[in-house]
């Protein structure tokens, strides 16, 4: 007999107990011996009891009643730290077969067809890989611990008994099963009762929603005596089906007790019966009494077994169900071997793809495309181009018909062969946190994890990428990106000298053109650019107490602001500040990151200034706890007109500020001279951007093309002072925030590029890959195609905008799942045929 | 130094406030609720355009929506080497509205400052993360879209009615 049963390959065919079989079965063996030896020692104080009764109480011997409530004592200890390395195994093989199983169907979700991933929300794979698969890992541990160590105690427990006496042993032991078999019967009912009250419940529900939509209507008839009794008799409904619901519930726990505390009943009528006729002794009852409580807890454990086992086989089940499917490629070859270099030659005859419900979306599509061609697929919407070159990369499996690379089989090639070849730039490419650096380099690191390469080899170097970041044209974004970086003071020493010089070259050419655009740190002018702290200090603090964070509790500074008579102006300035935005957001479910850029309030403080605006409809300002003063000062101090329109600043206030900023001023130089670097134009800015540095000043406007204009005249310093490279590489370095959504369309579709080009493939498939870039964008890749990969590489461009493909070596016009015609540009146009349609169609429509 | 802040022209919308007002009168936004548009109205901007820039290039992607409070521009149509003026327009003009509304739509239309422009901004992005939040005002505002595409195309037919039945094929707006 073979002891470990067949597992199959495919996850989704596995069964839940063959968990318990790849579990880590050295621990599980582990924790059986742990197990008997537990056992062992929890009957043991039974027989302890029977000796303390009958033979150290009733002989009178305070040596043996030391020895045995000793041995009891021991047992007792025992049995504790017994239970504790059980539970400490089986929590560690259950969450050992927990991650195990989390990879493994982590691994198997992300090689499951695209089909899938139309259906499935990112949400129900995430709450079942995080919540759902636990219930498993739960019942993986305690598959073998639990019931066995239960019906160990249990069979135990009953040999003890039976040893001492069997009919008072059959007596105890026959409870249990009435119990069993009444407590689920209640168990029952209490279920049909909770159906029944969420069934109500919901039905509740519906006739609130209902009447509270159709308030305008209940108003209007001032229906509120009918509406009233409509709800009355749902609301009577709910009360007695709540009644009963509880009533059962309640049953079910007095039952328990009843049947818990029924067996010291029993045992003391027949036992104390059998006693006083001498036919057993006090010290056995004694043990009786005790072995019957705690029959109860191994009965219990059980059962609550049976409900985790229950749970578990529903939970997984729906998991498996779910993520059912076999990936539609290999994923590797069989037999390993070193990567593929394909030509980029690419065949299609006939290809058909036919999803469920025998719709052809390609109807026999025959291509030929030889290596470093150029092809456009063009065609209405709807017309498969996407279709066949996501077919012709292994994103989507055709159906029928034969595909090829190289000659080789597009439907038996694995998958690494593919993306060793292949570069993808999808319409709305995926950007992943991380760095700009790291998009960038996502398809070569991929690669290069696949074929197990470490250290730096085959990661293009520095001038490389900028090379790829200017051919793409995200060199401009990635400069902005530097330029609005901090540098930390004592780092970057030397690019700090020259960022000062490049300040004077500027101000000495460009200053005047920019005063529209730029405020300048001016000592003596308001800066609606700068928060309000950044306004008074007006430098960089070199006392930790003076940094934007800790200002609002630095003693030094509110009293600062009292004696200045900033305080309380400020705190009506915070208020407002909080209470607006509160206002405004309060009702925005889940608001990211990008809802608080034009507020002074940050995303993780939003709850708690929620709160604050509620205590300041009750409190007077000056009233506030000194927490509350606080967090109002903090964000009037950082309060930037500019920026959070939310509030304006008053003429008032700003006179204020701009007297406090010498008032400031003077205070530092009697009471902590050297404490703040005031802004000098021969400084570096510590606390500021780079590009706050060159400008020594702010810049006002959003609009980008003044910003590219200023960017600029940056850009050709930069290149004067030899830093370009620098600061390009520290832009690389910009976190794209979660998903990428730190950066626009159009630059996510470059970085999707640059990732492509980058890995040089013999062969890029373009699926609109420009559709989110502007005119300019869109020539700069175009000539990039036509001069670096025409001859190079093949390329498949399914493309959307017409005047781009007059160089391409052909194009493919399709229709409804075919290609109509196919040959070169000026081919095609002779003919005029579809192409020649579809250009002056969409030429007189656009 | 004068700034973007200054407030002695009075009627020049500043803050929140204003904008509020201007979001709230757009046909756009009809119907959708109001504490929606505060949400649009803060995540809006005043913007400055200098006289001769463009404010949207026709072929580029309509990345958001501008209300003209200030100054006027000209919307003018790329043909070749030829450019038409199409229409000139001053405060009050908000264009770039259905542009939110789809994710890659491009301009048909160069809209440039003839005087220095100044403009409520919001852009798409801004729009679509507030709109996601609130599915309930999609109906609303597509609806609002449909309705001026009637209006327009009924107001030209009524206007054209003979050039209408030469141009068959290209009429027809409304029968999408």
């Amino acid at each position: 007999m073979k002891l470990r049963p067949d597992i199959p390959d495919a996850l989704y065919k596995r069964s839940l107990f063959s968990w318990v079989w790849t579990s880590n079965l050295k621990l599980q063996v582990i924790l059986l011996g742990v197990i008997v030896v537990t056992v062992a020692v929890r009957v043991l104080p039974l027989e302890m009891q029977k000796k303390i009764i009958n033979q150290a109480i009733a002989l009178q011997r305070l040596d043996l009643l030391l020895l045995y409530c000793g041995y009891y004592l021991g047992c007792v200890v025992a049995a504790s730290g017994l239970k504790l390395v059980i539970n400490a195994l089986q929590n560690y093989i259950g969450q050992q077969s927990l991650t195990d199983l989390r990879k493994q169907l982590y691994a198997h979700i992300l090689t499951l067809p695209m089909a899938f991933f139309r259906k499935a929300s990112p949400g129900m794979v995430v709450s079942s890989l995080i919540g759902e698969v636990a219930n498993t890992g739960e019942f993986v541990g305690q598959a073998v611990a639990v019931p066995v160590t239960n019906l160990l105690t249990l069979l135990a427990f009953a040999a003890y008994l039976f040893y001492l006496n069997p009919l008072m042993a059959l007596l105890s032991m026959a409870l249990y099963p009435i119990a069993i078999l009444v407590i689920p019967a209640l168990q029952k009912r209490a279920n049909a009762a909770n159906k029944q009250r969420v069934d109500t419940g919901r039905k509740m529900s519906t006739l609130i929603s209902e009447t509270i939509s159709g308030i305008h209507e209940v108003h209007g008839n001032a229906s509120f005596r009918l509406e009233n009794r409509r709800f009355g008799v749902m609301a009577d409904k709910l009360f007695q089906v709540r009644v009963v619901w509880n009533l059962y519930k309640y049953a079910i726990k007095v039952s328990n007790n009843f049947f818990q505390n029924l067996g010291p009943f029993i045992l003391f009528l027949v036992g104390g019966y059998l006693a006083i006729h001498g036919r057993f002794d006090l010290g056995a009852l004694v043990a009786f009494l005790s072995a019957n409580e705690k029959l109860y807890d191994p009965w219990k454990e059980l059962m609550d077994f049976y409900q985790t086992y229950q749970d578990a086989s529903v939970s997984y089940s729906r998991i498996m169900e779910y993520f059912q499917g076999d990936p539609e490629f290999v994923d590797e070859p069989l037999i390993p071997r070193d990567p593929l270099a394909l030509d980029g030659a690419v065949t299609a005859k006939d290809l058909v793809l036919e999803v469920p419900g025998g719709i052809q979306l390609l109807k026999g599509v025959s291509l030929d495309v030889d290596p470093g061609e150029l092809v456009a697929l063009v065609g209405f919407s709807g017309s498969g181009k996407s279709t066949l070159a996501l077919c012709l990369c292994q994103i989507l499996k055709y159906t029928a018909g034969t595909a090829t690379l190289s000659g080789m089989d597009i439907d038996t090639m694995p998958k690494s062969d593919i993306a060793d070849n292949i570069g993808i730039v999808s319409q709305h490419p995926f950007i992943f946190e991380g760095s700009i650096k790291d998009n960038l380099l996502y398809s070569i690191n991929a690669r290069r994890e696949a074929h197990g390469i470490t250290g730096e080899n085959g990661v293009p170097t520095l001038d490389e990428i900028i090379a790829t970041v200017q051919q793409v044209g995200l060199f401009a974004d990635i400069l902005r990106f530097a330029l609005s970086s901090v540098f930390k003071e004592g780092r970057k020493e030397k690019l700090v000298k020259k960022v000062v010089r490049i300040r004077e070259a500027y101000h000495e050419g460009h200053a005047a053109s920019l005063a529209e655009w730029v405020e300048f740190f001016d000592p003596t002018q308001y800066l609606y650019f700068s928060s309000v702290a950044e306004n008074l200090i007006f430098g960089t603090p070199n006392r930790d107490d003076l940094t934007p964070a800790k200002l609002p509790s630095s003693p030094f500074f509110v009293n600062f602001l009292h004696e200045s008579g900033l305080k309380m102006l400020l705190m009506q300035t915070g208020a407002e500040l909080a209470t607006r935005t509160v206002d405004i957001l309060k009702d925005v479910p889940s608001p990211d990151a990008m809802f608080f850029e034009q507020t002074p309030i940050a995303m993780e403080e939003f709850e708690t200034y929620r709160e604050l605006t509620g205590r300041l409809t009750r409190v007077r300002l000056h009233k506030l706890a000194p927490e509350d003063e606080r967090l109002l000062l903090t964000l009037a101090l950082r309060f930037t007109p500019g920026r959070h329109t939310v509030v304006n600043l008053s003429n008032i206030l700003e006179g204020l500020l701009l007297q406090g900023r010498a008032m400031f001023a003077e205070r530092i130089a009697t009471d902590f001279p050297g404490a703040v670097t005031f802004f000098r134009r021969e400084h570096y800015l510590y606390s500021m951007t780079v590009m706050d540095n060159i400008l020594f000043g702010r810049v006002k406007t959003s609009n980008p093309k003044v910003l590219d204009q200023i960017q600029k005249t940056i850009v050709s310093l930069l290149i004067e002072e030899d830093m370009l490279e620098r600061v390009l590489e520290i832009g690389l370095d910009f976190p794209v925030g979660s998903m990428g959504d730190r950066l626009s369309g159009g630059q996510r579709q470059k970085v999707a590029l640059a990732r492509a080009f980058l890995k040089e493939p013999p062969m890029l498939i373009l699926d609109e890959a420009t559709a989110a870039l502007d005119n300019a964008s869109q020539s700069r890749i175009q000539n990039l195609l036509e001069s670096k990969w025409k001859g190079h590489s093949t390329v498949i461009s399914v493309v959307h905008r017409l005047d781009t493909i007059k160089n391409y070596d052909k194009v493919a016009v399709m229709k409804a799942g075919r290609i109509i015609e196919a040959g070169s540009y000026t081919e095609l146009m002779g003919k005029k045929g579809m192409l020649y349609e579809l250009v002056h169609g969409s030429a007189g429509g656009a | 130094m004068s700034s973007s802040m200054d407030q002695r022209e009075g009627r020049k919308p500043s803050g929140f406030n204003d904008y509020l007002d201007i979001l709230r009168e757009l046909p756009l936004f009809t119907g959708v609720p109001l504490d929606v548009i505060k949400v649009l109205a803060y995540l809006s901007g005043l913007e400055k355009v200098p006289a001769g820039e463009a404010l949207c290039v026709q072929g580029d992607p309509m990345d958001r929506c501008f209300y003209v409070v200030d100054g006027s521009v000209d919307v003018v149509r790329q043909m070749g080497e030829h450019e038409t003026a199409m229409l000139r327009r001053g405060a009050g003009y908000f264009f770039g509205g259905l542009g939110l509304l789809a994710a890659s739509a491009k301009a048909l239309y160069t809209v440039r400052a003839v005087s220095e422009v100044e403009g409520l901004v919001l852009t798409k992005e801004k729009f679509q993360k507030t709109a996601q939040r609130f599915p309930d005002i999609q109906p609303k505002i597509l609806g609002n879209v449909v309705a001026h595409v009637f209006r327009w195309e009924e107001a030209f037919l009524t206007a054209h009615a003979e050039e209408c039945a030469c141009r068959g094929g290209e009429m027809g707006l409304s029968l999408f």
